[in-house]
């Protein structure tokens, strides 16, 4: 897939409630439906990696809008990427 | 009729989210002015709101216009079960809703519209913050600030300064609304760092009246100010809409608890 289809699959999830639980109950169910994930989105969205979610360019807005259904904080979700602080200006 | 007054406020999604996070000497004055532009608003008795302001990601990914107008007969929102707010059916206002449209198309303006746009905290704040009425219609328009590319700034300030000629020959007592900004830097490292001089730059041009700050980003805008800093066009759109020459800034505060530059201000035209 590509970095607009992985944008896309959380965009997805942000508006469909009942699949965002999903997701928070079972990522890897969620991601099985979605085959044409390459190895590292698969593992960086199972992981809820946010760091290296980020560093692969997503949309800042899209990440920390899924941070809600990785089960993060926001307070956590900060903290997490703060390694990336600087490196990028969108 | 002509614009019968017009603001332009903040809509961080933190102010309904999370009202006690800043202190109560940021956030008791920041309410107020909230409030304020409210019965403001209200003494000016509008039959209709347009507000400008941004979506994010509550409607549109693939397909993204630079500038929408809702022209169906209401809207629904918050998108965000989240941000705490009531859900609200906002009626809206296809008359001029579509006057707008055909007028910016015959202005070389070349909007996307739609019926069914879900409304995001970009709207649900300022009408749940300044206790809009629910019965008043409301025309929501969405400016791209979110994903590059983006129109220039000047665009919008055209696109303004065309909507303002139609606004001053339409019956209805219209209120203009612009929501967003100022620096922020949402969902980044950065996120709760503030530009006050950058702010400060936008608010002091908007109060001695130079077009200038909403035609050109203020310098280094995106480096300076962040992202979010790119939702100024939803203000471009409204101070050129209304005629603004002047503005008073009711409040203005830095606060990292609702993630950045938080302004409430009066554009000084018609009543208000």
């Amino acid at each position: 897939m590509s970095l607009h289809d992985v944008e896309r699959l959380l965009f997805g999830l942000n508006r469909d409630q009942e699949q965002a639980a999903a997701f928070l109950e079972d990522p890897e169910a969620v991601l099985d439906e979605h085959p044409h994930l390459s190895i590292e989105e698969h593992k960086m969205l199972s992981d809820r990696d946010v760091l290296s979610l980020y560093r692969y360019g997503l949309h800042p807005l899209l990440l920390v809008q899924a941070s809600r259904f990785f089960g993060m904080q926001l307070i956590d979700f900060n903290e997490a990427i703060q390694p990336a602080l600087g490196e990028r200006t969108s | 009729m002509t614009v019968v007054s017009a603001f332009c406020v903040g809509h961080g999604p933190g102010l309904l989210a999370w009202p006690e996070r800043p202190s109560a000497e940021i956030a008791t004055p920041m309410f107020e002015a909230y409030r304020e532009v409210g019965e403001r608003l209200r003494t000016s008795r509008p039959e209709v709101i347009v507000i400008f302001t941004a979506e994010h990601f509550a409607n549109f990914f693939s397909i993204r216009p630079s500038m929408y107008i809702n022209i169906g007969d209401r809207t629904h929102g918050p998108q965000e079960a989240w941000l705490g707010a009531e859900p609200r059916t906002v009626p809206g206002h296809p008359d001029l809703a579509v006057a707008m449209l055909q007028h910016s198309f015959d202005h070389d303006f070349d909007l996307a519209y739609g019926h069914d746009l879900l409304l995001d905290h970009g709207t649900i704040v300022p009408l749940d913050l300044l206790s809009i009425d629910r019965s008043l219609p409301v025309i929501p328009v969405i400016v791209n600030g979110l994903v590059e590319p983006m129109a220039p700034l000047r665009r919008y300030a055209s696109w303004g300064e065309s909507l303002r000629k139609l606004f001053e020959q339409r019956p209805e007592r219209i209120a203009v609304l612009g929501a967003g900004g100022l620096s922020h830097w949402p969902g980044m490292p950065e996120q709760g760092q503030v530009s006050e001089v950058w702010d400060q730059a936008v608010l002091d041009g908007l109060v001695r009246g130079d077009r200038s700050v909403v035609e050109v980003m203020p310098a280094a805008g995106r480096t300076e100010a962040g992202p979010g800093a790119e939702e100024l066009r939803a203000w471009a759109v409204a101070v050129c809409a209304s005629g603004s020459r002047s503005a008073e800034v009711l409040n203005y505060a830095a606060v990292p608890e609702w993630g950045g530059g938080i302004a409430v201000v009066d554009l000084c035209v018609g009543g208000s």
